[in-house]
């Protein structure tokens, strides 16, 4: 090739890629976008997209679509996200603990592959708390390791992530745990240690508010002590830091291949809503905790997460194979 | 209290809340009446356009929805054999024999009076019980439920009297079909053959719509003609048939006293929903109603039965939601996000804050019914006439109707697949004489079952005491003793005197 058409090749293929970028930018958003949420209309992470749906409408100036997309414990959705056109219109909460536990926990092939999803912003992550029903007579992570006993945890399922942290507690603090399994939803777990079918539970605020008056929180998996239970001591305090990054991320991710331009803009957007003061206090109203965090902070975590899982592993397995053999 | 009451009526005269009500009563009975919608999906339509909006009117409109979708979904139960929502499904067993008989117009009058009073009779038991709903919820765990969802198994021998093996077969296929899928409790997932299309199971909404809807028009088309033959419809009093429907449900108020106590009670309970709480009802209808004989064949009482039991399941499941934010129905689980993102916390503090709202929700849901049901029945003598329509004509549009229905719950063609497979497969066991109740029955209740008695187990470290010890599980399990004895006593009653003479 001549250098001239050279040259001009070169500056008309620059001038088309500044063009895209720009215009990338310009008309981006034009449409309205979905937002698919993991879960069934009503639920927490509905909520909180929704919200933050409000503040996008403001600011990219097209409707925000929230579709609840329930299904195998989180994973449908995040395989909806993940199988969308990469055009920037179909976004969403993917919840990672499924899809982290089904490779790291059980050694399956996940039906995502979450090493490839673009991140455009962790939002909050989960913070729970152990509960006891009232009148038990365990009112420390230290009564329960003193009894020399097992002691019996409500959960959603295996694998699921307060499965994940009641083993890990029980792990870390040195007593054997076993499950009342197979609630649906984690306020319904939370009934359960109120009403005594079970003597623990995990959940986040949200999850037991409502029968707060009949469970006693006594440990919180958190770094510092919260605002919501100043007296309950924290895992950090005691020591236990490979407690404190359990909670789930709610993290809004794009499918693979959607132009960084775009994934940009709503990130953008998100951290706009993130310094909102009137966002921030609904969120605290609510019981969300935020987390921000940039693609780097959140992968940080869920490495976190997966190390974690792997010392898991052994016991789900023995779990497994136990309920095999009955 | 009366103060909250006060302010909750009050409202209620406003032209706004008015004009939300009947929004909510127009969206919740097309919903309904389309098979395969339902409130799940009008709920989460609605919930966004509720943004700013102050949440009694909010309320309002949730209220309207839901009190108007059972109505809407008894529609095409009774006069097309296609339930609009799943738990409409026990009101076509008799709603459409009468359709066929000419008395479309009669089961619909009977469904639009059934579905107020179930709705009034619940708002009643929850005002009744919203001091002492706290000892109700703690006193079901595990092994009541158990007993609860044994004793709805049990019904299936009692539901195919006519030919107990194939509807014991139908009830275990239910129960295999039911199993497909995550489960939760041994972290595999089972019968998925490798299709994450079936890691949730065989989902229930075009299961059921494929099961009776698709297969009934199958049925429909190859014989031709219309429900009712169009000779004899010249002849029909649609008009004075909606009297009579009136009149069918006032002069019966054993049959909708106790189906409002079932429905409200099994709405209380978190965890079973509105299909257990009409066939639960319809079941123990059936062993209540002084015309056996007629069941399944076109009765009154069964329409009563399953209908009203599910207006007053609504009521009842308004009570652990805002008691405890534990949604005792799916729709109460929308209801409850629509809480959070109002900025309102349901439970004891709900209760003692902001109680003006549990009752406009309250009073929104019987009003709405009532409009409903006026409504309902003002439409009912044209709305019947859907019953003589040609084959031909209707087959196709509720063909469409029914796919669309499906695949808007999910945006899912597969759900649309689902539903055709559902419905040839219904359409084999129709013509084999299998019973399509005793499959739903068992499809809905088998997963119940497993759950409770694994968790039961789990709590009990593997003892079948825990059945027999607890006073309330011991008395359920002694009622299904009875209920499956008590016949056999009787019979042998019966052919005692017979074997002296």
């Amino acid at each position: 090739m001549k250098p001239i058409s050279l040259a001009v090749t070169g500056a008309a293929a620059m001038a088309a890629a500044l063009s895209f970028n720009t215009g990338a930018r310009a008309a981006y958003p034009e449409k309205p976008i979905n937002f698919i949420v993991p879960f069934g209309a009503g639920s927490s992470f509905g909520a909180l997209a929704r919200k933050i749906g409000q503040y996008w409408e403001k600011d990219l100036k097209v409707s925000i679509v929230v579709q609840p997309l329930p299904g195998s414990g989180g994973r449908r959705g995040g395989i909806r996200i993940n199988k969308s056109k990469p055009d920037g219109y179909t976004i969403g909460w993917t919840h990672f603990v499924p899809f982290l536990s089904d490779v790291y926990l059980r050694g399956k092939k996940a039906a995502v592959d979450i090493t490839k999803v673009p991140i455009i912003y962790q939002v909050a992550a989960s913070q729970f708390y152990l509960i006891v029903p009232k009148k038990s007579p365990y009112k420390s992570v230290a009564d329960m390791k003193k009894a020399g006993k097992s002691f019996k945890f409500s959960s959603t399922g295996v694998g699921a992530i307060t499965w994940v942290q009641a083993s890990a507690l029980g792990a870390t603090a040195g007593f054997p745990v076993n499950y009342v399994l197979g609630y649906k939803k984690l306020g319904d777990a939370a009934l359960a240690v109120a009403k005594g079918d079970a003597e623990a539970g995990i959940g986040g605020i949200v999850h037991f508010r409502s029968v707060r008056d009949d469970v006693r929180p006594i440990f919180f998996f958190g770094p510092k002590r919260d605002k919501f239970f100043p007296d309950v001591p924290s895992a950090g305090e005691l020591g236990y830091d490979q407690l404190t990054n359990l909670g789930a991320p709610r993290v809004i991710t794009a499918p693979p291949g959607t132009p960084k331009a775009y994934v940009e803009r709503l990130r953008e957007a998100t951290k706009k809503v993130m310094a909102d003061a009137a966002f921030q206090e609904w969120a605290s109203k609510t019981g969300f905790y935020l987390n921000p965090q940039g693609p780097q902070g959140t992968w940080k975590g869920l490495n976190d997460k997966i190390e974690i899982f792997k010392k898991l592993r052994p016991i789900v397995e023995a779990a497994t194979t136990k309920k095999t053999k009955k | 209290m009366f103060e909250a009451m006060a302010m909750a009526l009050t409202r209620l005269a406003d032209p706004t809340a008015l004009g939300m009500l009947l929004l909510g009563v127009v969206v919740g009975t097309t919903f309904g009446a389309l098979p395969g919608l339902g409130s799940i999906v009008a709920l989460s339509l609605a919930l966004p356009f509720t943004f700013g909006m102050d949440p009694i009117l909010a309320m309002y409109l949730f209220a309207g929805i839901m009190s108007s979708v059972t109505f809407g979904g008894s529609v095409p139960a009774i006069l097309l054999n296609t339930p609009g929502t799943p738990p409409n499904a026990a009101t076509c067993f008799d709603g459409y024999p009468m359709a066929q008989k000419g008395e479309g117009a009669r089961a619909v009058s009977i469904s639009a009076t059934a579905c107020f009073v179930g709705s009034l009779c619940g708002a009643i038991v929850t005002l009744l019980l919203l001091p002492v709903v706290k000892p109700i919820v703690f006193a079901f765990g595990p092994p009541e439920f158990f007993w609860l969802v044994v004793f709805g198994l049990v019904m299936i021998a009692f539901a195919s009297r006519a030919n107990m093996v194939k509807g014991l077969v139908g009830g275990g296929i239910g129960v295999m079909l039911s199993l497909v899928g995550y489960s939760e409790i041994y972290g595999t997932f089972r019968f998925t053959l490798g299709s994450d299309y079936l890691w949730d199971g065989i989902p229930l909404v075009p299961f059921v719509v494929g099961l009776f809807a698709v297969s009934e028009l199958i049925s429909y088309s190859a014989r031709g003609g219309a429900t009712v033959a169009r000779d004899g419809a010249a002849r029909i009093n649609w008009r004075g048939q909606v009297g009579m429907g009136i009149r069918d449900v006032l002069s019966r108020p054993g049959q909708w006293i106790r189906a409002s106590a079932i429905g409200a009670g099994i709405g209380i309970i978190p965890g079973l929903g509105g299909g257990v709480a009409s066939f639960m009802s319809y079941f123990v209808g059936m062993q209540r109603t002084k015309e056996p004989e007629l069941y399944g064949k076109g009765s009154i009482d069964g329409i009563i039965a399953s209908e009203t039991a599910n207006d007053a399941k609504e009521g009842g499941a308004l009570l652990p939601t805002v008691a405890f934010g534990l949604p005792g129905s799916p729709d109460m689980a929308i209801l409850l996000g629509a809480f959070i993102l109002h900025g309102l916390e349901p439970g004891p503090l709900m209760l003692r804050d902001h109680l003006d709202l549990v009752y406009a929700l309250l009073f929104g849901i019987v009003f709405s019914q009532l409009a409903t049901s006026g409504l309902g029945l003002v439409a009912t003598p044209w709305l019947a006439r859907l019953s003589v329509l040609p084959s031909r004509w209707i087959a196709p549009f509720v063909l469409v109707l029914v796919f669309l229905g499906t695949y808007m719950v999910r945006t899912n063609i597969w759900d649309v697949c689902m539903a055709v497979v559902a419905g040839i497969f219904g359409y084999l066991l129709r013509r084999y004489g299998f019973p399509l109740i005793t499959i739903v029955i068992g499809y809905i209740l088998g997963p119940l079952a497993e759950k409770s008695y694994l968790q039961s187990m789990q709590i009990s470290d593997g003892s079948l005491m825990i059945f027999v010890t607890e006073p309330i599980s011991a008395i359920l399990m002694a009622g299904t003793i009875i209920t499956i004895l008590a016949p056999i006593i009787a019979a042998l009653r019966r052919r005692r005197p017979g074997d002296s003479t």
